[in-house]
């Protein structure tokens, strides 16, 4: 197991390196830059500011350069924010995007998981066709059209919810949905399916002719198996969500990290492009070692190799 | 239409100068339009003012700032030597000044007045403040206001030929500030209101975060920082050392960060905000029709194309001028942009005033160009240039950056020369920063779309934009005799200069080189318990007279 883990974290580093130089030319093969602007700069001033922001070294001295910075933990200065440093921005957005994000990973969980299984073993009941009716839009029906109708019809027009903002507990409940609703209706019906997969196998039925009850195959030998392909969205899905959604946080006006995502695109925000790509692959990759993990202790046929 | 707007917006200027009340569009009098507000009347009423600044300032630093959020927070919470309330220029941190015989020397006596430390404010904290802005080493994006100014050698400085020392500015001793120009600079003084000529401390600015940090940012303004939380709000609070404290009633402005445009116009509804400009498109008519705490304001700025001056297509004046009259701009601003714009028959928005008094705008008429389109002239035009029914006319490009109204616009155009004149125009858009990278290296192929907000109340910022060594002039225009005139306008004074502007202005809509299509204005939503606010010409908020009634 040590010698294991050792060796993914290894590969993880390798997999952030490799990102990490794809996004550096990428983002300096497009054009503009981060002084690129409509009022055009005098030219020295621009001059200045490429020499402060080392933007007029050679571009692999500055890929050195960043590596080297983030090496140490230093993901730099904004450029487009004075006197912000990356590593701020993250410490001050992630913490809000990652509360809202936990609350709606849980109910992701506590409501996809026991309502897919109820599905699965209901199957072709009108429960069953409800749940699937219900489930299927909740796919089909873009965050984005969930927050401003969620927006529009309980906080402007009922008012029962504040138009924006997390500083009563109503503000999350916008946001929590707008988040969790593709996420609930996709673990729902994947939960359901590969119940119902699991259900057929052989080693269920046998289970069953031996005498066991239904509560405890279900509960004990079924649930562990359906749920692989349910831990395996749901490694990634976390990563997603934890780090913020520029949509759901501009519609709910909540001051997470979701919108450095597009803002720092839109203006060639070079360190705060690699910063916010980092941090999500880091989160990535290791949701993905913790799902490899997870395998292992949800289903004993599943081994680890060294 | 242009005259009912001209009037209501001339009202809206009157009444906002008046400072007191600023009138509801209904113009009853009977909604707090009275001058005098009863004491007794608002003691209980909590002076806290809510606003909506949308994004998160990029700065606000006074000599780094370049944005209008930053601008609004920092003309709240600094002051230069004068301020510009209501459209007049009242003394701030100056208590007097004198002009040399020639114009080229001021002195200003500065007043007693303390910085939010306590600490005095002397000249030296200008001088210094000065020569940072206009040091290239400091990068301020508004470094050319200084050479604007005229300000001694800070064009040089600028480009690197001179020490920042040289700039001409210099205190004389701790309350005497000394500035010598190049050149008579009639609107000199309105600079020194402006941002980047506001005072900082040495000590607190070798900090780059100095401004968004409470503790570090000392201001001299009304308002000090009180707290800052990135991408949420920060708040300013009264300024107890501000030398007109006493005066100002106003305890704490919050503002807020909300991007989304329907949030924040759903905020403002729900009374969580007192002042909000973001308002969704869709919403205006309707507001603009029957809500009066919904405000059309004047703004000195003109949306326009750039014509490509190196095409050889379009090198032909003719073509030009039938491009530009073929275009209904009245139904441009009531179908299309629908905010209260202005179509623009001209350059030069309105507000802009002459060393007589004359508006600008309305001395420079209208060049023959109407506000709806002049179609058979349009025709004949481009008959003249060889293009009889648009017959052989090649298909033409306009370039705009990626966004709805901008393609609204764009498409409302392509229509209209089609209708119009029988010519094909093929719509292009480009991601902001990818289509500020082809217009400013000049390689979009027929028009680019373009907007230039002016920095002051003076011609010279809307016109030297055209000159032919101008990084702003993208379509490389480039007339001699609008060059000359330009520069004459910078060593003569008085009417002498604006008739200057003016022949520069004529030679312009002669030449065609841009396509004018409307004049900006502000839309803001301020709730009716807010007296004495003040959004100016050059869109900066005012809140140091501001008055929170019930």
């Amino acid at each position: 197991m040590f010698k294991y883990t050792l060796k993914r974290i290894c590969s993880m580093l390798i997999t952030l390196f490799i990102i990490a130089t794809i996004t550096f030319f990428l983002m300096h093969s497009i054009p503009g830059g981060p002084f690129t602007r409509e009022r055009v700069l005098p030219p020295e001033v621009e001059k200045a500011l490429n020499e402060k922001y080392n933007l007029n070294a050679p571009l692999w001295k500055q890929y050195i350069d960043y590596l080297g910075d983030v090496a140490q933990g230093d993901l730099g200065p904004s450029f487009q924010k004075t006197g912000v440093r990356v590593n701020d921005m993250i410490g001050q957005g992630f913490p809000v995007s990652a509360k809202v994000g936990l609350l709606a990973v849980f109910f992701v969980l506590i409501i996809g998981i026991p309502i897919g299984i109820i599905s699965a073993l209901k199957q072709n009941t009108a429960i069953d066709y409800v749940v699937m009716i219900i489930a299927t839009i909740g796919v089909t029906i873009p965050s984005f059209v969930i927050g401003a109708f969620i927006m529009y019809v309980f906080g402007e027009k009922l008012g029962v919810i504040p138009a924006g903002g997390l500083e009563s507990w109503k503000g999350y409940i916008g946001p929590i949905i707008a988040l969790a609703g593709f996420s609930v209706a996709f673990v729902t019906r994947l939960m359901r399916s590969s119940m119902l997969e699991v259900l057929r196998q052989d080693y269920i039925r046998t289970a069953r002719a031996n005498g066991l009850s239904k509560v405890s195959v279900i509960g004990k030998h079924a649930l562990k198996n359906a749920l692989i392909p349910v831990v395996t969205y749901v490694g990634p899905m976390v990563a997603s969500i934890l780090t913020g959604s520029f949509v759901v946080e501009k519609i709910f006006a909540i001051p997470g990290m979701g919108k450095y995502f597009v803002e720092s695109v839109s203006n060639r925000d070079y360190t705060v492009i690699m910063g916010m790509t980092l941090f999500y692959a880091a989160i990535y990759v290791v949701m993905v070692f913790i799902v490899d993990i997870s395998y292992a202790l949800i289903d004993p046929r599943i081994k680890l190799q060294d | 239409m242009k005259k009912k707007l001209v009037s209501f917006i001339m009202l809206l200027t009157a009444m906002s100068m008046t400072l007191a009340g600023c009138g509801s569009k209904k113009q009853e009098p009977s909604t707090n339009q009275e001058g005098q507000i009863k004491p007794g009347n608002t003691s209980s009423v909590e002076q806290v003012l809510r606003m909506n600044l949308g994004a998160d300032p990029k700065t606000l630093d006074p000599q780094l700032n370049s944005a209008t959020d930053g601008s609004h927070i920092i003309n709240n919470t600094f002051e230069g030597l004068m301020r510009e309330v209501g459209g007049e220029l009242i003394p701030g941190m100056a208590e007097s000044y004198e002009v040399s015989e020639d114009g080229l020397v001021y002195t200003f006596k500065l007043r007693d007045a303390k910085w939010s430390d306590g600490e005095a404010i002397k000249a030296g904290d200008f001088e210094f403040a000065w020569k940072r802005g206009a040091n290239p080493a400091t990068a301020s994006e508004y470094i050319d206001i200084f050479t604007s100014a005229n300000i001694l050698n800070a064009a040089k400085i600028a480009k690197g030929e001179v020490d920042v020392s040289e700039l001409g500015v210099k205190a004389l001793d701790e309350k005497t500030l000394q500035v010598t120009l190049e050149q008579p600079a009639p609107f000199f003084l309105n600079l020194t209101a402006f941002p980047t000529f506001m005072p900082v401390r040495e000590e607190v600015v070798g900090d780059e975060a100095w401004a968004k940090t409470p503790e570090k940012a000392l201001s001299n303004g009304p308002f000090k920082l009180s707290e800052y939380k990135m991408g949420d709000k920060l708040v300013l609070v009264k300024n107890e050392n501000y030398w007109n404290a006493e005066n100002v009633k106003l305890e704490k402005v919050i503002c807020e960060m909300i991007t989304d445009f329907s949030t924040a116009h759903t905020k403002y509804t729900a009374g969580e905000l007192d002042i909000n400009e973001f308002i969704p498109v869709g919403e205006i008519p309707r507001l603009m029709a029957e809500d009066d705490e919904f405000y059309v304001l004047p703004k000195i700025g003109t949306y326009y194309y750039a014509i490509n001056m190196n095409n050889e297509l379009m090198q032909d004046v003719n073509v030009r001028k039938a491009l530009a009259l073929a275009i209904d701009r009245t139904q441009i601003v009531e179908q299309v942009s629908k905010g209260g714009q202005i179509p623009s028959t001209g350059f030069m928005p309105e507000g802009i005033q002459d060393a007589q008094g004359n508006d600008f705008n309305e001395k420079a008429g209208d060049f023959g160009m109407s506000e709806t389109a002049d179609v058979e002239k349009a025709k004949a035009l481009l008959a003249e240039a060889g293009y009889p029914g648009g017959e052989g006319f090649p298909e033409i490009e306009i370039l705009y950056n990626t966004n709805d109204g901008h393609k609204a616009i764009a498409e409302a155009i392509q229509e209209m020369w089609k209708q119009n004149l029988g010519i094909n125009v093929k719509l292009t858009n480009q991601e902001w920063a990818v289509f500020q990278d082809t217009t400013n290296n000049n390689a979009f192929s027929h028009l680019a779309r373009r907007g230039w907000i002016g920095d002051y109340l003076d011609p010279q910022t809307m016109l030297d934009i055209f000159e032919s060594n101008n990084g702003q002039n993208i379509g490389r225009y480039n007339n001699p005799e609008y060059d000359k005139e330009m520069q004459l306008s910078r060593t003569s004074t008085g009417q002498e200069r604006m008739e200057h502007f003016y022949k520069a202005h004529e030679i312009l809509m002669e030449d065609m080189p841009i396509i004018p299509i409307y004049y900006y204005v502000a839309n803001v939503m301020v709730n009716d318990r807010v007296q004495g606010w003040e959004l100016n010409a050059v869109g900066k908020f005012w809140f140091g007279d501001v008055e929170i009634v019930e």
